[in-house]
């Protein structure tokens, strides 16, 4: 890879716009070059990026050594899930890492990866997963590099690897043998023009000492799945409209079969105990082929019995055997289907939300887990199917894996693929990354009619908001089924207010309007439960939609004057108004005016951050507004003549530019003097505006040659980037969040010991990078202590309830023992125990840091848990050097109890006797305190 | 992921920000406003049954029957302004003191002057019985204070530290000893009787108007300025809190029977109630005239509120017949073993501030969603048609069918009976502006499906007749009102151009092709 790449990012003034500016200390223009490092190569993606991204533009050279800190997000679901031997613990591939859960309560316990050194993603990627059959929590993985691995869940170490010298795309465990697997492996040929997946299902057997033992069974083209028998000897496996049997006799011999079929299979799979193999079809049959026990070379198709169990009304995504004579199904519908066989009665668990996508049964028959097309996995209970645990992730994520990886799949499933395109055509990504102002968790686009809320640093979905309501329902491929659509979100500044449109279009297949009804609503946040409930709901505020929306900013807390302004596509823009009479105690929202201008068409607004000037972006041309009148516009920066549509506008932070973007530049204008700052000119994919800090973070297209799209953080008053990095694969969405660390604590920066303060943006703020394919990508301040807590901590408390609380047996969990629930109870109160410990010590750290002035009293934890925090701190410098051991073991405590290591038995006896010498110590304190 | 039912957006229904005793004060309605001969100064009920309203108004005390609100008795035997008519706690007696300088105690019944205190040099403002009902405290603006004993009309203290007005004072009901008062040097100072001195001397801002001892005697009310404070003076007067909502200064306070609320009157013509609790205000009314006093009466039923122009609202809360019942017999003891003891608590439908946790019941849908549920489209349709139910419900369906993709299946394959009912609904709602845009679609659908059969129903036929009528008239409406406001809006236009004649030509020319492009898109439109 070559060492340099030159970013198409050039700095252009616009000398023929403002002569004053040589006067300004405007600095100089000159081609901002990118130098990469050269390990910002391909290969070294996800786990190794780039990191160090250097910008040689001035005499004060911007560097910013970057690190990623983690990568969230990402599908969970592309595969069922498998459960571990003893069913506590289930694994998920996630591109080329295993995560692994609890089965309990959804935690992740571990996760692991074999990419350590320079192995390609896409190479590494976990193709298969297989629970080992010997020990309770080893687990097979079988990856795209033609690689077999065993691991240990529990630490994530590898134990063992194989080479299989061909790619593994489906496997499947040997009832019979441990390490036995089969396999179907894959190698693409050309065929006339088109790619064939040329595929041999064999019996892998995989030894101790890294060898492997091949037999092949059969090959056949394009396959789609693979099925084993509980015996064993049977093996079946199916492309599009055929189905592959071949059983594997005593004597070693083996009878191959196989059948054209007249309607797509989908999915197939063996009853456990009787001669059956299932097969499911696109029409939604589950055809039960009575073929297991007489099979020869010679047997005719017509000589099979068969029999028909029709429920589904489109295609069965999946089938799986439960012990007990048990069939599950599930497709498009939703609908988990449980078909008693000998009863030949039906019982269904309706309304999962989404197509269900693969069924897994544990081991000990006391879990269903379903995996659901909008990346969920739910863990339903098999005795009472309720709920026992349920996993999110980005739903965003779906979205993309179906659009980055539709040309992928066309081999396979291309009217499929093509549907779901269409679908996702129709709920497209409108509302970018949107920062909570006070969670900072995203808000973006989640389900149809849905806003998810997603914490990236953390990795976990935290909360769905429903906008519209609406039921689902799953129509044939003929139908046109509309669902509503969240095309914007927006936050008033202190979040007591959210605003968003949604929008429900219907193109029926008949007719000639197609009806699109759009509606405004504002929600207030219910300060008792912290969540949006609706206030006010407008409907079609625009006729043919809103293109944006922006609230004022709340300057004086608890003012209760909040104006935000929408821009529609029929060529206006209004302005809505909190209405809150003494009289009626209802918050209402309503119109205060309307205006245009010129008859174009508004794009984007903005307020400055004192609420009084309004900014709206009409075509080529930023308009300000003075935001309590609006009636005629006050002001109009036009950057040249031939300036494209402007796509956004936004005033930066309280500072005094104010940023207007369109696809192929941004101008940042300086308001004081009223002309053009500086002028970036690079295809942008997406612009965020930090409301707080004046920062604002661009993404560029990814170029079509380059596999890589660059990412940049600025500062207003110059065009020279503070932090620039490459980013593997494109960029959808860049949104920058306030770290957890204050930014009071930065470390000593270079420019900063120069006696000029510079912003240093990435310092308390870290850059969140969307890719298409749904991974969030957190890039922060390289640092020696995480900022903060990262997955690691979680591990612990997934674990404590895992060990016992899956001994439990049937008669248990039917009849409802008392013994499972305190097994399950300590664990649980342990995590809550500790999270509390946790906010409480850091309220504390927070306090003692700002010496108990800054925060109100109300907020702050009971005088007493501050009293061991504020006399230690106070103490310090008169202190003897016992106290100050003693000190310093209190801070160690500190820090022990947030990563709750607390499993080194040595350990915790020296803590506690140091921690009774410091409670004797306090309470003489104490005493003190009293007799004053 | 339960199923939604049609229209379950139909309506935004917001959330009330009120708080729950909002609606008990609320209750205190239908003021009662009665003229008196100058500013109200002071009121006060009595003690005693029926808790007669004493009001200090001019040079009179008025006594007001508390319950039937008519005037009882007049006390005229003032030579100047009448203040601080005040109650003994038997209701018996009444004191007053006056511009003349002299401080009067009166027969409640008789209205005969009993005792008649002479000593203070300046106007009396402040007259009250002390709790052992042998002293009266008063407070002048010659800055002193005196405590007197009835029987032989003498001043027994006369404390000299205040060093201006003394305009308010309280006493404690607990403690007959110790007596509070408030004055313009903007102290508050607290007096030992006993030991005849200052016991706490407080600081406040501005002047104080008024003072008034919370149940307990160890907190003390002061309203100074526009803030009520409150003090501690167990811990030597550290101030607990200020409220400060008011705008204007707090003329009055006192409290409601229980000792929970505190009432704060203001010249800013609002009387404001805090919880002492929590320090939270709870309830705000408004009056037409600045308030000069307020007063609850001890059963909390009536809320009397003197203006300076002469006016006192009197609202009276209705009180239900459980509070009456309540009021009346004080909770029975229960003898152990018997039935009612057995039964006892099982009628309770617990308090209005209760966390109640409700048994979720079973939403029972209606027909037509019970048929969407089903897939049964047609026949949704024809339920929802059938009971006379709302358009807004029939559009709703409508609609969902339109975006279930089921509207052709759901209007298709229907018999002249069956078609009669939709077409009559979408002929009588086809111009109303909410419904139009999905009863064009619904109308497009049926000709689509049935224009080739109309010639075989005289009667369908006739419907359509009747909506190509009614479309056609809804379109010459909107053309007379496009044109209506394309010429309002070159009026408007040539309005702005000849009042800013001033103004820059090239914003006029924008302004003036802003219209006319308006114009044009209407007459589009």
């Amino acid at each position: 890879m070559g060492a340099k790449a030159i970013v198409p990012a050039t700095v252009r003034s616009d000398k023929h716009k403002d002569p004053k500016k040589s006067k300004s200390k405007k600095p100089k223009s000159r081609p901002a070059q990118l130098l990469i490092d050269s390990r910002a190569d391909v290969a070294d993606s996800l786990m190794t990026p780039i990191v160090e991204a250097t910008i040689s533009a001035q005499d004060t050279s911007i560097y910013r050594a970057i690190e990623l800190k983690l990568v969230s997000g990402g599908l969970l679901t592309n595969d069922p899930i498998v459960f571990s031997n003893d069913s506590s613990l289930f694994y998920l591939a996630k591109d080329n890492a295993v995560a692994v859960y609890n089965v309990q309560n959804g935690e992740m316990v571990q996760n692991f990866s074999a990419l350590r050194d320079s192995e390609g993603l896409d190479r590494a990627a976990i193709k298969s997963i297989v629970a080992d059959s010997q020990s309770q929590h080893g687990v097979y993985t079988f990856s795209a590099d033609h690689k077999a691995r065993l691991w240990n869940a529990d630490s994530g170490e590898q134990l063992g690897s194989w080479d299989l010298e061909a790619s593994p795309t489906y496997v499947a465990a040997d009832p019979l043998k441990p390490a036995r697997f089969f396999c179907a492996l894959r190698r693409r040929r050309q065929r006339g023009g088109q790619v064939v997946s040329r595929y041999t299902v064999c019996r892998i057997e995989l030894n101790a000492d890294g060898t492997m033992q091949r037999k092949d069974l059969f090959k056949a083209n394009n396959l789609l799945g693979l099925a084993v028998r509980s015996d064993g000897q049977w093996v079946a496996a199916f492309s599009k409209f055929r189905v592959h049997v071949a059983q594997i006799r005593a004597d070693e011999r083996i009878v191959r079969h196989a059948w054209s079929m007249t309607e797509r299979v989908s999915a197939i799979a063996f009853h456990p105990t009787e001669p059956v193999l299932a097969v499911g079809d696109w029409r939604g049959r589950i055809v039960f082929w009575f073929c297991v026990d007489e099979l020869e070379e010679d047997t005719e198709d017509r000589e099979i019995v068969r029999r028909t169990h029709h429920w589904h009304a489109h295609r069965v995504n999946a089938i799986a055997f439960a012990g007990n004579g048990l069939m599950l199904s599930g497709g498009e519908e939703g609908v988990l289907v449980m078909w008693q066989l000998l009863t030949e009665t039906r019982d269904y668990l309706p309304r999962l939300g989404s197509d269900i996508t693969g069924i897994a049964v544990s081991p000990d028959q006391m879990n269903y887990a379903i995996t659901l097309r909008d990346n969920t996995v739910r863990i339903v209970s098999s005795v009472d199917r309720s709920l026992v645990s349920l996993l999110q992730g980005l739903k965003f994520a779906e979205r993309g894996v179906a659009l980055t990886q539709g040309l992928k799949l066309a081999e396979n499933h291309g009217i499929e693929q093509m549907r779901r395109a269409r679908a996702l055509d129709a709920d497209p990504f409108t509302t970018g990354l949107v920062v909570h102002p006070v969670t900072h968790a995203l808000v973006l686009n989640g389900e149809p009619g849905r806003l998810q809320v997603f914490s990236p640093l953390s990795d976990r979905h935290l909360t769905s908001i429903e906008v519209a309501a609406y039921t689902r329902v799953s129509g044939t491929s003929a139908t046109n089924i509309s669902r509503p659509h969240v095309d914007l979100v927006q936050y008033s500044s202190d979040g007591t207010w959210m605003a968003t449109v949604d929008s429900r279009r219907a193109d029926a297949s008949q007719g000639l309007m197609s009806v699109t009804s759009s509606y405004l609503k504002f929600w207030r946040r219910d300060p008792g439960d912290q969540t949006y409930k609706l206030a006010s709901r407008i409907d079609n505020p625009h006729t043919g939609g809103v293109s944006s929306i922006a609230f004022q900013p709340v300057l004086r807390k608890g003012r209760e004057s909040l104006i935000c302004v929408s821009t529609g596509y029929d060529y206006t823009f209004r302005v809505w108004e909190l209405q809150q009479t003494a009289a009626s105690s209802y918050d209402m929202w309503t119109c205060r005016n309307s205006a245009q201008y010129r008859g174009l068409q508004p794009k984007s607004a903005a307020f400055s951050a004192d609420g009084s000037t309004l900014a709206v972006a009409f075509s080529g041309a930023v308009t300000l507004w003075d935001a309590s009148t609006c009636a005629a516009p006050v002001g109009v920066l036009v950057a040249s003549a031939s300036t494209p549509e402007l796509k956004g506008v936004s005033f930066i932070g309280a500072s005094s530019y104010l940023a207007a973007w369109s696809d192929e530049r941004l101008d940042v204008w300086n308001m004081l003097t009223g002309t053009v700052w500086w002028t970036l000119a690079m295809p942008i994919q997406d612009v965020f505006v930090h409301q707080r800090a004046e920062l604002l973070a661009i993404a560029a297209y990814q170029i079509p040659e380059s596999s890589t799209a660059s990412v940049m953080v600025l500062s207003p008053a110059s065009p020279n980037p503070l932090m620039a990095l490459h980013h593997p694969g494109g960029v959808e969405a860049v949104a920058l969040i306030p770290s957890a660390k204050s930014g009071k604590s930065g470390r000593s920066h270079p420019d900063t010991e120069q006696g000029q303060p510079k912003p240093d943006p990435l310092d308390s703020n870290l850059l969140v990078a969307l890719t298409p394919s749904g991974l969030l990508s957190v890039y922060g301040a390289e640092s020696d202590t995480p900022a903060f807590a990262s997955s690691d901590s979680k591990k612990a408390p997934g674990l404590n309830t895992s060990g016992q609380a899956m001994e439990s047996s049937a008669f248990a969990s039917i009849f409802g023992s008392q013994t499972e629930q305190q097994q399950q109870q300590p664990g649980k109160t342990e995590m809550l125990a500790n999270a509390q410990v946790r906010s409480a010590m850091r309220l504390v750290r927070t306090a003692v840091q700002s010496s108990y002035v800054n925060a109100p009293y109300h907020v702050l934890p009971p005088v007493p848990s501050l009293f061991n925090q504020f006399a230690t701190a106070q103490l310090v410098p008169v202190a003897t050097t016992a106290s100050k051991e003693l000190v310093s073991n209190t801070e160690k405590m500190d820090i022990d109890s947030d990563t709750e290591m607390v499993d080194d038995e040595a350990d915790r006896k020296e803590q506690a006797a140091d921690a009774w010498s410091n409670a004797e110590f306090l309470a003489s304190m104490r005493r003190g305190f009293k007799s004053i | 992921m339960d199923y939604k039912p049609v229209g379950v957006g139909k309506t935004v229904r917001s959330v009330r920000r009120t708080m729950p005793e909002a609606g008990y004060w609320k209750r205190f309605q239908s003021p009662v406003l009665v003229k008196e001969y100058g500013m109200v100064t002071s009121l006060e009920f009595s003690p005693a049954k029926p808790y007669d309203l004493l009001v200090t108004a001019a040079m009179r005390l008025q006594i007001y029957n508390g319950r039937t609100s008519q005037l009882k008795k007049s006390i005229t035997r003032f030579n100047g302004q009448a203040r601080s008519g005040s109650y003994r706690s038997d209701g018996k007696l009444l004191v007053a003191g006056d511009d003349s300088n002299l401080i009067q105690i009166f027969d409640g019944s008789s209205r005969s002057v009993l005792r008649t205190l002479k000593g203070h040099m300046d106007p009396v403002h402040v007259t009250r019985f002390l709790p052992d009902k042998t002293h009266i405290l008063s407070g002048s603006d010659d800055k002193t204070v005196r405590v007197w004993d009835i029987p032989s009309q003498t001043a027994v203290n006369v404390f000299e530290d205040h060093e201006d007005y003394v305009r308010s004072g309280c006493v404690f009901a607990s403690n007959a000893n110790i007596v509070a008062t408030g004055s313009y040097d903007h102290t508050v100072r607290i007096w030992d009787i006993r030991a005849n001195e200052c016991v706490t001397t407080i600081k406040t801002d501005d002047p104080v108007e008024s003072v008034l001892g919370l149940s307990g005697g160890s907190v003390v009310a002061a309203a100074s300025g526009p803030n009520v404070h409150l003090f501690d003076l167990l811990m030597g007067g550290r101030t607990l809190t200020t409220l400060g909502n008011h705008e204007k200064t707090v003329t009055s306070l006192c409290m409601d029977n229980g000792g929970g609320r505190l009432i704060a009157g203001s010249l800013d013509h609002h009387v404001k109630i805090y919880n002492v609790q929590n320090f939270k205000m709870m309830y705000s009314m408004a009056y037409p005239a600045p308030v000069l006093s307020v007063a609850l009466s001890p059963d909390d039923t009536r809320l009397a509120v003197g203006m300076a122009s002469g006016v006192f609202s009197l609202r009276r809360r209705a009180v239900s017949a459980k509070e009456q019942a309540e009021a009346a017999a004080p909770a029975r003891q229960l003898r152990a073993g018997t039935q009612a003891y057995f039964l006892r608590g099982a009628t309770h439908k617990g308090d209005d501030h209760d966390l109640r946790i409700e048994q979720r019941r079973k939403r029972s849908l209606a027909d037509y969603d019970q048929y969407l549920r089903k897939f049964e489209h047609s026949r949704a349709l024809d339920a929802v048609l059938a009971n006379n139910r709302t358009g807004l419900t029939v559009v709703l369906l409508l609609q969902e069918l339109v975006h279930r993709d089921a509207l052709v299946s759901a209007l298709a394959g229907r018999d002249e009976l069956a078609l009669d009912t939709i077409v009559r609904f979408v002929v009588k709602f086809i111009d109303q502006p909410r419904y139009t845009n999905v009863l064009i679609k619904v109308a497009e659908t049926l000709l689509d499906i049935y224009g080739d059969l109309l010639h075989q129903s005289g009667r369908i036929a006739e419907l359509l007749v009747r909506l190509r009528a009614k479309v056609r008239t809804e379109l010459r409406l909107h053309e007379d009102l496009s044109m209506l406001l394309g010429s309002m809006d070159m009026l408007m236009a040539a309005c702005k151009i000849n009042h800013a004649g001033a103004t820059v030509a090239a914003e006029t020319a924008s302004s003036a092709t802003a219209a006319s492009a308006s114009v044009t898109s209407s007459v589009k439109a």
